[in-house]
């Protein structure tokens, strides 16, 4: 079931830099003053760099406002060597999420017991502002949903409703929210340039059930998407991570068709696919966190030349092209590519790599 | 620092370290407490005076995770305050919870379990899986088991991995009847990745029944995430290497349709 985010917070520290920002302000107004602390250092600091798998439990219940004091734009972790990916940047407004998806990349990457947001919004906006009068003629994308989901605590942030405003201004770029939540409606009525890609991850019900906790379902993720397509956002669907279990072409086949049956290929800019994978180290966090017998800490897993854990590439191949397949089979049209994949995948998958695609190129060179 | 009678050592702190001194290094104390040498009865010890972090490093060069469990244990009984972030600090380790579980854990293991642990220098990672067995009543009967096959230090750490990821009835049973820590692991790898490993040994036996020109030599092989077949053969020249090339290109479709059958993941 999804997450109540005002229910499934305990504390709220907010750093004295970043008492005037207006999400603090906002969570004055939200929260029972007793939740919230007002702290001159970052809390809980001596559980910095040596957090169990309890402290990162609480990690998920305890928010931190605070300023970003490094820069805020960022290029996507997909264009390391090795890996093809989109050509993308990451804008980070946070670190952790409030949601638990077992395989969850997090669980590697943080070592602070707090959640936090990041107060300093207006900073991160002149960045790109600096950045667009410097490059005139290039047309970025611009993602948030890397440290943190990009809408699960948007409620309490309404950050989406500010970078929509500004990305207006900005309209041959693109901004792309990237959610396992159904959280859209604090921006549906804002007015913008049709350069908003609302994307959502999706798995079968089954698989979310099992892995992808405290998340919308399936059902909620594609009414959230319907909703922001009829107010003109773009719409976008990553298959990822897709995890193989007994069942899983039927149940991935379902999935295609609650897509399909909801959305043309024309109400689509894109669908990427990716499968399970993560750092080998991290796979003893996900066990002590969720059941050792799960489909994640079961799968079969080795690790692959970019030092990450994957499915064999055989079954890897197999589980991409069924599901461009299955999408392909109720309508070409549809425009299916594999993301954070080696370029291996890519040539037993796709035809070629994904800038000689005619259909993905533009997505791929940012160019559209 | 002064030399100081043994007899003036009312208590020892002995936490059994691996590593016994040569009799004739000097043994040390501090605080009244003999704290080297606890085999050998020295006559005199040299007083030590100062932080335990400052001293154990001069007395003891390195430690293992059971050795340090030891002493810690040592340390709270005799009612002695010490800081074990600071000790570790001094070893060049990083205190955290997950490490003090696993002292607390390797404290009630057998002495062999925690000498092999030492000998193998076993590190956090590779006893991490123990911190899901904690709920396990008899849980030195499988750790005495596993160091009972006195596997490497490589294949130990995926041995325990295996074995405390799904401690089953299954899993006792092949800790229990193999004869070694290879077949222990080759069992419990075949247990814990099932379809590859029934994949790989049905491929296995393909590549060893298809008919190769007498010049190849075929393999099934897995390196990490891929699997395939690796061909190796001996070339004397350009001539020998077309003739070769083409013999093996006159497989291409038997090839072609018989992997394609056996492969399905
Ligand atoms: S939604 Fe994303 S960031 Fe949040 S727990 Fe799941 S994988 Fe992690």
């Amino acid at each position: 079931m999804e997450i109540k985010t005002f229910e499934n917070i305990d504390r709220i520290y907010i750093d004295q830099s970043a008492v005037e920002s207006s999400v603090a302000q906002r969570v004055y107004a939200l929260f029972p003053v007793d939740k919230i602390e007002v702290v001159s250092q970052k809390p809980l600091s001596q559980l910095e760099g040596r957090m169990s798998s309890e402290d990162f439990n609480k990690s998920k219940r305890n928010l931190y406002i605070t300023e970003y004091k490094g820069e805020f734009f960022k290029r996507c972790p997909g264009a390391k060597p090795g890996l093809t990916c989109c050509n993308y940047f990451v804008l980070n407004l946070g670190l952790q999420c409030n949601m638990n998806c077992s395989y969850c990349y997090l669980q590697s990457y943080i070592n602070t017991p707090v959640m936090t947001i990041y107060s300093n919004l207006e900073k991160a906006l002149s960045e790109l502002k600096s950045i667009a009068n410097e490059n005139p003629e290039k047309y970025f994308r611009v993602g948030t949903g890397e440290t943190v989901d990009s809408l699960s605590l948007d409620e309490i942030t309404l950050y989406s409703r500010r970078l929509i405003e500004f990305f207006k201004d900005l309209p041959k770029w693109k901004l792309e929210f990237k959610t396992k939540s159904s959280k859209v409606d604090q921006f549906l009525d804002v007015p913008h340039a049709h350069n908003v890609i609302c994307s959502w991850s999706v798995n079968p019900q089954n698989v979310i059930d099992s892995e992808e906790h405290n998340t919308a379902s399936l059902e909620q993720r594609l009414t959230a998407a319907e909703k922001c397509l009829s107010k003109g956002f773009t719409i976008a669907f990553h298959v990822d991570p897709m995890i193989w279990h007994p069942d899983w072409k039927l149940n991935y086949s379902n999935l295609v068709q609650s897509i399909t049956k909801k959305f043309s290929p024309q109400d689509l800019i894109y669908i990427t696919v990716g499968a399970l994978r993560f750092q080998p180290e991290q796979r003893h966090i996900m066990r002590e966190r969720f059941s050792s017998q799960n489909m994640v800490n079961t799968a079969e897993m080795f690790q692959s030349k970019d030092g990450k854990m994957r499915y064999d590439q055989n079954l890897r191949t197999e589980m991409f092209e069924y599901i461009q397949s299955e999408f392909k089979k109720r309508n070409s049209s549809y425009r299916v590519s594999l993301c954070m994949e080696v370029p291996e995948t890519w040539s037993m998958t796709m035809a070629s790599s994904p800038s000689q695609i005619p259909e993905l190129k533009d997505l791929f060179v940012g160019g559209r | 620092m002064n030399l100081t009678p043994i007899s003036h050592c009312t208590k020892n702190l002995s936490f059994s370290p691996l590593h016994t001194p040569h009799p004739s290094v000097i043994g040390y104390a501090w605080r009244g407490f003999q704290i080297s040498h606890f085999e050998c009865e020295p006559k005199l010890l040299l007083e030590v005076q100062g932080p335990l972090e400052e001293i154990l490093p001069i007395v003891y060069r390195k430690l293992s995770l059971p050795e340090f469990a030891r002493l810690f244990d040592a340390l709270r009984r005799h009612h002695l305050t010490f800081d074990p972030e600071k000790i570790l600090h001094a070893y060049h380790l990083k205190w955290s919870q997950d490490l003090s579980n696993i002292f607390d854990l390797l404290i009630n293991q057998s002495p062999e379990f925690q000498n092999w642990c030492s000998e193998k220098d076993l590190g956090l990672m590779e006893l991490k899986p123990l911190l899901l067995a904690l709920h396990l009543r008899d849980l030195s009967n499988w750790t005495s088991q596993i160091c009972k096959l006195n596997p490497n230090r490589h294949l130990g750490s995926k041995i325990i991995e295996f074995v405390f990821m799904n401690p089953s009835h299954e899993v006792w049973v092949i800790l229990e009847n193999s004869k070694t820590a290879e077949i222990a692991y080759q069992q419990l790898h075949q247990m814990r990745y099932p379809i590859s490993s029934q994949h790989d040994l049905k491929m296995v036996d393909f590549v060893k029944a298809f008919p190769w020109p007498a010049h190849v030599k075929a393999n099934w092989q897995r390196e990490g995430d891929r699997s395939g077949i690796r061909l190796e053969f001996f070339t004397l020249n350009s001539e020998d290497y077309v003739k070769k090339i083409s013999q093996l290109s006159d497989l291409q479709h038997k090839l072609q349709s018989t992997w394609k059958k056996n492969n399905g993941n």
